[in-house]
């Protein structure tokens, strides 16, 4: 039973990565437009395009 | 709309967003950039729209209104709660004092223009997906830990283990207090600050008393910890406000139309950028294929096909021709155009339709207002109550914190005050997108009352375009088909409503056209002068139409008449069938000015009885307010032109009006599809509409009284109290959300297609 001393530590790690990577996602617009992205690939691609944010 | 058009809208967009750097001036200071959202009106007033990102609560809206109204400068001052607007109206000339005025309120102001709105949501929804996230991933884990104690306080947990859980807890409950439930407590600290109790009061209240508490018995190793019930409840309400925001900015969004779909700039004929404000009529500009139309105005030359669903619904495009009106903000989807600007940016349709839906938002349904002002009282008395409890169940020595918690959490009204906003929101966007512009907002709630329709004939039972009914030949060296190919040519140039009569296949070319105004045309066609028009200017002498009824227009060369036109406006082939299905539970009536047979061919086409012709606009105010004495709720549904004194005699008003000749400012609100169908479809909508409305108001109330008394007695435990209470506003969300789609009546579902 001693073990749930490391395992409940080591959860609490797993969560902080899980909430690190939605946080990181969140702010880098993962979830901004969710339709665009998928149809991107249909468009013909502009050498010059400027990577816009967002 | 089909694959095809809608990759070009998205070309279309970035085509845009290509040019608009061009255009865009430098970052003004910040009085100007307030003076952008403030527009002049009369004798020195001037109206000012805010957007208030950190408005939450009733609680707000009023302390807004109750700073702004007494100052002197400020003349009337409305709030909505659902869009998080302020719209001032003031004398004088400097908006900042205004907005410093709702700054020291702790509010932030910026102004009501559309990037900065999108801009502000953008950040918003950021924030509150995180909030939200956190709460999430922490709650999933919290109940994990929150089990083993459970299941220990069954079966026997030895304190170590229990402490191990309890800390293990609190290290990821710790930022879902107080980084998720961030926006509870901040909105208390302002409600209090302001002396004024809001929502978030109880809610911040129930969540801080509930963490301190499980804190100090975590230190202490001993007590109850309610870690799993301050995570749930966090989550829950954060997702039920989520949802209203989604809702709400889906509201916004629909508003900001004009800034969306206007062009930035205007492409001169010589291909220099302009911005799309600074456009003077008469200047003419190119419209690329795929790109949005920049200003109001007819082609010059070109032709293409322009999608103007987002006017009126209606997805199929249109085909322009030189001569035919465009509006800005409609989608060129093939060919090139040079388009000529007709009116000054102001008056564009598109900024029209803005400024209505701007006017409609402030409006607050009365039953809002009332359950806002309850609200208020309601978060005293539960605050008392849960103290009174916490007191009474102290004495008597049993668990009085967590029945006060309880009371506390399970009776805050948030259902009561997103019952009816929530609805108003989705429902004022679904009728945009179907077309309807709301210029009122009491519209849809006196629509379900109307007992009786009332029409009037040109351009609403009827198409309002005239068309050749018959040709009268009056010399025998002509036919009907050369009459009618000459009479197309000559009226080639004319932009009368009578030219689109006559355009037809085939017609020769024409030379020295020469538009008379209120006269006619006249023009030479294979070397011979013909005129069209009224018979004094045709022969220049009176000549008589074989009949007195309908409109006869003459053909004549040279003094000789050669063919008598008669004109006449064709009934909309929906009439009969919308007629029919309105019948069946509401009077109709026809108020036409037309005194000639054709009202009573109208009437009998469509089958409506009650029958009045030859009368003056007057008059027809005169006929709706007698409906109304005799105790009918009268709709008038017209074109807007002759009859406004009508519309706003009537209960309710719609305009029928073709997009592209204008939006009436008469009726309470605009048909921007030509399709008497759409007047069922909106009844039925504005019934569903009040049902909704009903329904929420009446699970929220219910939902608070009955459980009340349970937590009081102390029969539901904290997480119960959490699950009803976010359970109750979601659902109040989430049924307001069902107004997001229209539907006709059985008889119309297959004939209606919108965006």
């Amino acid at each position: 039973m001693e073990i749930v001393f490391v395992l409940v530590p080591v959860s609490l790690v797993i969560v902080a990565g899980a909430l690190y990577a939605f946080v990181w996602s969140v702010r880098n617009n993962q979830y901004e437009d969710l339709e665009k992205e998928g149809q991107r690939i249909l468009f013909d691609e502009d050498p010059n395009e400027r990577r816009t944010e967002s | 709309m089909n694959r095809m058009t809608e990759f070009k809208a998205c070309h279309a967009g970035e085509v845009q967003e290509a040019i608009a750097p061009a255009a865009s001036e430098p970052r003004a200071d910040r009085s100007i950039a307030f003076r952008e959202s403030d527009q002049p009106q009369e004798a020195g007033k001037r109206l000012l729209s805010l957007f208030v990102p950190d408005i939450r609560c009733a609680a707000c809206t009023l302390r807004i209104e109750q700073a702004l109204l007494p100052r002197e400068d400020v003349n009337t001052c409305r709030t909505n709660l659902a869009e998080r607007l302020v719209t001032v109206e003031y004398l004088g000339s400097e908006p900042t004092a205004i907005v410093q005025a709702i700054e020291s309120l702790g509010f932030t102001a910026v102004p009501d223009r559309g990037a900065q709105v999108r801009e502000a949501h953008r950040a918003e929804r950021r924030q509150m997906l995180m909030r939200l996230g956190v709460a999430g991933i922490g709650m999933m884990q919290v109940m994990m830990f929150a089990l083993a104690t459970y299941l220990g306080g069954e079966e026997g947990i030895a304190p170590a283990y229990r402490a191990l859980m309890n800390w293990a807890s609190l290290a990821i409950t710790t930022p879902i207090a107080l980084f998720s439930a961030m926006p509870f407590h901040l909105g208390a600290i302002r409600d209090l600050r302001q002396g004024a109790l809001g929502m978030d009061v109880p809610v911040s209240l129930a969540i801080s008393a509930a963490f301190t508490l499980s804190l100090a018995n975590t230190l202490m190793g001993s007590g109850d910890v309610y870690y799993d019930s301050v995570a749930m409840f966090t989550f829950l309400l954060l997702l039920g406000r989520f949802i209203e925001m989604r809702s709400r900015h889906g509201y916004e969004d629909s508003r900001l139309l004009a800034d969306t779909l206007l062009p930035v700039a205007a492409r001169l004929l010589d291909g220099t950028l302009v911005d799309v404000r600074e456009v003077t009529p008469g200047t003419e500009i190119k419209v690329h294929a795929g790109e949005n139309v920049a200003v109001d105005g007819f082609v010059v030359t070109g032709q293409s096909v322009v999608d103007e669903s987002a006017f009126t619904g209606e997805s199929v495009p249109v085909p322009k021709r030189s001569g035919m009106r465009v509006l800005a903000g409609s989608r060129n989807l093939d060919g090139e155009l040079v388009v000529s600007c007709t009116v000054p940016f102001d008056e564009f349709v598109i900024n029209r339709i803005s400024a209505m839906y701007r006017e409609a938002s402030t409006y607050k349904p009365r039953f809002a207002s009332l359950a806002d002002r309850a609200a208020r009282y309601f978060v005293a008395g539960i605050l008392s109550l849960a103290v009174g409890s916490g007191i009474y169940w102290y004495l008597a020595g049993g668990p009085w914190f967590v029945v006060a918690l309880t009371v506390l959490v399970v009776s805050c009204p948030c259902a009561l005050s997103l019952a009816t906003p929530v609805a108003y929101s989705v429902a004022l966007s679904s009728l945009r997108r179907f077309g309807v512009v709301v210029a009122d907002g009491r519209f849809l709630e006196r629509l379900v009352a109307t007992s009786r329709i009332v029409f009037d004939k040109t351009g609403t039972l009827t198409r309002g375009a005239l068309r050749i009914e018959s040709i009268e030949l009056l010399s025998p060296d002509i036919t009907d088909i050369e009459a009618r190919r000459l009479a197309a040519s000559l009226e080639r140039d004319s932009s009368h409503p009578i030219a689109r009569a006559f355009e037809c296949e085939g017609a020769p070319v024409a030379d020295e056209l020469k538009v008379v105004p209120g006269e006619g045309v006249e023009g030479v066609v294979g070397g011979r002068f013909y005129r069209l028009g009224q018979p004094e200017f045709v022969l220049g002498r009176p000549y008589q139409a074989p009949q007195t009824t309908g409109m006869w227009v003459l053909l004549g060369s040279s003094e000789l008449p050669l063919a008598w036109f008669r004109l006449d406006d064709e009934v909309r082939d929906e009439a009969g069938t919308v007629v029919s299905l309105l019948k069946a539970d509401r009077r109709l009536s026809l108020l036409t000015g037309d005194g000639s047979a054709e009202a009573e061919r109208v009437a009998a086409r469509v089958g409506i009885e009650d029958l009045s012709k030859g009368l003056t606009p007057i008059e027809k105010l005169e006929m709706v307010r007698g409906y109304q004495a005799a105790g009918d709720v009268v709709l008038m549904v017209g074109d807007g032109i002759n009859d406004a004194g009508a519309m706003s005699q009537a209960d309710a008003s719609l305009a029928v009006s073709p997009v592209d000749i204008m939006v009436q400012q008469a009726a309470d609100a605009t048909l921007l599809r030509a399709d008497l169908k759409a007047i069922p479809v909106l009844l039925e909508f504005a019934a569903r509409v009040r049902r909704t409305i009903c329904q929420n108001v009446f699970w929220a109330i219910g939902y608070n009284l009955s459980v009340i008394p349970l937590a009081v007695t102390g029969v539901l435990s904290p997480w119960m109290a959490a699950l009803g209470m976010s359970a109750s506003s979601m659902l109040v969300v989430i049924n307001a959300n069902r107004l997001g789609w229209l539907h006709g009546p059985g008889a119309l579902a297959g004939d209606l297609q919108w965006k």
